[in-house]
């Protein structure tokens, strides 16, 4: 798998880079190793399948050691959603307490990740490391360059009502926010967060996420990507789905330069459910690369993925789903829907619906579409007197609704519809319509 | 559900039909694989200049590559000097001139395979150019087939014949450094077919070609050719059978097809090599390329397998459509019993202007079998109104074994339309209620679910493989299902 790693240069500055103590020397050491195997390595190139249609040659020359800079762009704080519950900000990977605002929901814990590091971490080792393989190489960056965190953890059969918010702001150079998520039997919680840096800022983020759902529990994520014009986000999220558990995971990827979420979801015992919806919108330059593994490794396990992807100008939007039945999952349920529109004519969209099955009493389907606006609809409008601009706009809206109207949050909702019609080219002419 | 447990295993150990060895004298060279052998394989075939140069470009290319691991598939690393590169039954004379002078055992091999030659070539009409390890030993309806300027015969004749056709054509479709087993196929390979259809010809009869592997150890590199001049039309079958034996053998066949203006080429295969026992012994390891160009504006290939043989298939017959309105087509039955291992697919490359694809893959997993689909759709900025569509569908029979889908799909341009589905599933209870309801017995049912399910492909095939394919089917899976 990582047989074709190569191209060290970027990284090689990490090596001067003093690694900050986590206060447990065996988790010190092996990231000390760690960062001499990376800077060996090197980045995964195209050649290899899991980088495939996101091209790492847009960091080769960006410096990727942790910025420290933790000063406020008040401007970027102005443009988030209006937010109900407790909000944190995180510039830079360091929490900001003044920027903070709202209580805690009774039953959610929250603790810097420099105050579990300053006591031996024991088990929670496995869940701060990564391999070597091609498939984990920027989680293993994370490992490596990630100064602090947070982690949430909702105390058993707690049902708070009001959502966390989560914001990362990245300035400049690497940006390695780790978070872990922890929903005890029954507690459920929801989750915001939100990726965001000016459009002048040269800033790669690695966000690595961590997400464990015991017996019964249910966890409703969303993630917000509104990072600048010039800024790159690589984002990796795992999550471990116990029994009757659920997870619900939205990606709304629409902003950046590039973007990339690897998703992984473990469906580890017996009715672990999870849904993953997701826009892309690649207009102007953007590359967004969404790529989610679903593993079904008990039986009576169930599953949907509905992606929804734009492309438009120079952008390249691509979906890599890939659900595996493990042997004795019997009675495995997964859908999967990727649909594409391609509307520029440099634009390009390339999908990748995997399906691996290895037991024979499951259901399984998946289904991808790419294509231009549908002619039919669009002449069914035109007949009732729209003009064709107007029409185009809203189905193109109309289109990305299949993943908006699934966010719950009103105020989250109508701010990703602004950003949706805002990116829409004819937005003025539907604008009236639809807000 | 009912079950006969008895039956079942009785009928999960059927013994391979096609398992026996002839008893003939080959001209074999001993194991190895270096510039000598390859120059004595293009001396024996009389081969001019640039043939040799080809192949020692592509051997000495072969010794830079990798062999390739991305398939869905566990082996033993194969050694390649262990496999002898040639063998040619003895010849008795110069080689037999007709069905009478060709070794009595050879034609009765084919009997028991039921392709009885003469009768076959009597009553059905068909040509058949039999592949009998590395040497083409009898042609039929050469006569007829050259009275409308077909060109149909083994490839080292077409070498000796047509020099011209074959320098210009040969590695235009699968260039030498394609990938690996082409590259080892373009320095070692012995023989194969040939067909040229010139201008406006409508081919007077269906192509057969009939492959088999007889001697042990010797690998068989096949090489076939077709092209279909402007305004053309060929069908050409391609049925294979082989011996049982223990030991694993490699098969790295390489087919090009090229399309010009207006002309169709329709390819049907139905591939039952010695899959191995059901422990997983044995076996033919499948590891084709085929490939064809729809290099003309109207251009039409269509690919239809049935694949029901070999230890591990890895076969993606693929089209480039580059001429505009040029019209690609694949259609795959793929069956995996025991320890088969099949990754098959195809790649549709659209560049012409309103170019169609259509591919729809059926696999069937039983036993302990592993069935990829592992297919591209890629449609260039030049494609205007490209137009894909792809269903990939998979039939699991038990509880060991696997389905996997590996679709990549990528568009670059806005006026193409691509759609993809994928389902897999059960034979579900209901369907086999109702059936035995009706009094069918099980297998019967299962049969006939199972037809069903491949029946979309089983239409695009010619008639007599039509009927082959579903007494092949049946034999492949009886007792699959408990």
């Amino acid at each position: 798998m990582n047989a074709e790693l190569k191209s060290t240069h970027g990284l090689a500055p990490l090596a001067a880079v003093p690694l900050v103590s986590t206060g447990d020397s065996s988790h010190d050491a092996w990231r000390t190793a760690a960062r001499g195997r990376l800077i060996a390595g090197g980045l995964p190139t195209p050649r290899d399948d899991a980088w495939k249609y996101s091209s790492l040659n847009l960091i080769q020359r960006r410096d990727l050691s942790p910025c420290t800079d933790y000063s406020v762009p008040a401007q970027l704080l102005a443009s988030l959603p209006e937010r109900q519950g407790v909000t944190f900000v995180c510039i830079n990977g360091q929490l900001i307490a003044e920027l903070s605002s709202g209580a805690l929901p009774a039953g959610v814990r929250y603790t810097p990740l420099n105050d579990l590091f300053d006591s031996p971490i024991g088990a929670m080792q496995a869940r701060l490391r990564a391999d070597d393989s091609a498939d984990q190489r920027l989680k293993l960056l994370n490992a490596v360059c990630c100064t602090s965190g947070v982690a949430f953890d909702v105390s058993a059969h707690q049902t708070p009502v009001e959502p966390v918010h989560l914001v990362h702001i990245a300035t400049h150079h690497g940006h390695y926010p780790r978070t872990l998520v922890t929903l005890q039997a029954g507690s459920r919680l929801n989750l915001i967060e939100y990726y965001l840096s000016m459009d002048d800022s040269n800033s790669v983020s690695v966000p690595v996420t961590d997400i464990q759902i015991e017996h019964g529990a249910a966890l409703q994520h969303t993630t917000l990507g509104l990072a600048g014009a010039n800024s790159v986000v690589y984002a990796d999220v795992t999550a471990h789905v116990g029994p009757d558990a659920s997870y619900v995971h939205r990606s709304l990827e629409l902003g950046g330069l590039a973007t990339r979420l690897d998703l992984k979801v473990h469906l580890d015992a017996r009715g672990a459910e999870a849904t993953l919806n997701g826009l892309l919108l690649a207009d102007k330059t953007r590359q967004i690369d969404i790529r989610t593994s679903m593993e079904h490794r008990a039986p009576n396990t169930t599953s949907s993925q509905t992606y929804r992807g734009v492309a438009n100008d120079r952008g390249r939007g691509s979906y890599d789903g890939k659900v595996v039945v493990h042997r004795g999952a019997a009675k495995s349920d997964s859908r999967q829907s990727s649909r594409n529109l391609l509307l520029g004519p440099k634009a390009e969209i390339d999908a990748r619906p995997q399906l691996e099955i290895n037991a024979d009493d499951v259901k399984c389907s998946h289904g991808a579409t790419t294509g231009s606006i549908d002619e039919e609809v669009l002449f069914y409008l035109l007949s009732r007197g729209i003009d064709h601009d107007t029409a185009r706009a809203l189905l193109i809206f109309a289109f990305t609704d299949d993943v908006i109207a699934t966010l719950t949050d009103p105020a989250l909702r109508h701010a990703v519809e602004k950003r949706v019609l805002a990116s829409l080219p004819t937005a003025a002419l539907i604008r009236d319509f639809v807000q | 559900m009912a079950s006969t447990p008895h039956d079942l295993d009785n009928l999960v150990a059927q013994k391979y039909q096609h398992g026996f060895v002839t008893d003939i004298e080959s001209d074999t060279v001993p194991p190895g694989l270096d510039e000598d052998l390859i120059r004595l394989i293009s001396a024996k075939k009389k081969e001019p200049q640039f043939l040799l140069d080809w192949r020692l470009k592509s051997y000495r290319h072969w010794q830079t590559m990798q062999e390739p691991h991305w398939a869905h598939a566990r082996y033993p690393a194969i050694d390649y000097q262990s496999i002898s590169y040639y063998s040619a039954p003895k010849a008795k004379t110069d080689g037999p001139k007709t069905l009478a002078d060709v070794d009595p055992k050879l034609l009765a091999t084919y009997d028991k395979l039921g392709v009885p030659l003469h009768e076959r070539a009597r009553l059905a009409g068909v040509a058949v150019d039999a592949v009998f390890d590395s040497v083409s030993v009898a042609t039929t309806f050469k006569d007829r087939l050259s009275r409308a300027g077909v060109v149909f015969c083994p490839f080292s004749e077409a070498v000796q014949l047509h020099p011209k056709l074959i320098e210009q054509y040969l590695g235009s479709v699968v260039p030498t450094t394609d990938n690996f087993y082409a590259a080892l196929n373009s320095a070692v390979f012995t023989d194969g077919s040939f067909v040229y259809i010139p201008k406006g010809v409508r081919c007077p009869m269906e192509l057969s070609t009939y492959f088999r592997i007889n001697a042990a150890n010797t690998g068989q590199f096949e090489r076939t050719l077709i092209i279909a001049d402007e305004g053309s039309h060929v069908s050409y079958l391609e049925g294979c059978t082989a011996p049982m034996r223990d030991e694993n053998q490699l098969h790295a066949a390489v087919v090009e097809l090229v399309a010009l203006n207006d002309a169709t080429i329709k390819y049907s295969t139905v591939q039952n090599w010695y899959p191995g026992d059901e422990n997983g012994l044995g076996g033919i390891y499948n590891f084709v390329t085929k490939r064809g160009e729809c290099r003309g504006d109207r251009s039409r290939i269509s690919w239809t397998q049935v694949e029901t043989g070999s230890a591990i298939t890895w076969k993606y017959p693929s089209c480039v459509l580059l001429g505009n309105h040029s019209v690609g087509e694949f259609y795959s039955v793929a069956v995996a019993n025991h320890y088969q291992q099949a990754d098959t697919g195809t790649k549709m490359i659209h560049i012409g202007k309103n170019t169609r694809s259509t591919i729809v893959s059926k696999g069937i997993s039983a036993g302990h079998a592993n069935n990829s689909y592992r297919g591209l759709v890629k449609v260039a900025a030049s494609a205007d109104g490209a137009r894909n569509y792809t269903q990939c569908d998979s039939l699991l029979m038990g509880s060991e074994c696997g389905a996997h889908t590996f679709p990549y799909i990528e568009v670059k341009n806005p006026s193409a339309t691509v759609e993809h589905e994928a389902t897999t599933s059960k034979i579900s209870e209901d369907q086999l209620f109702y059936c035995l309801q009706r009094g069918l017995s099980q297998e019967d049912a299962i049969n006939m679910i199972v037809n069903g399910f491949c029946k979309s492909v089983f239409k695009e095939l010619p008639m007599e493989f039509a009927v082959e394919a579903q007494n092949l089917l049946a034999v492949s899976l009886e007792g699959a299902v408990g």
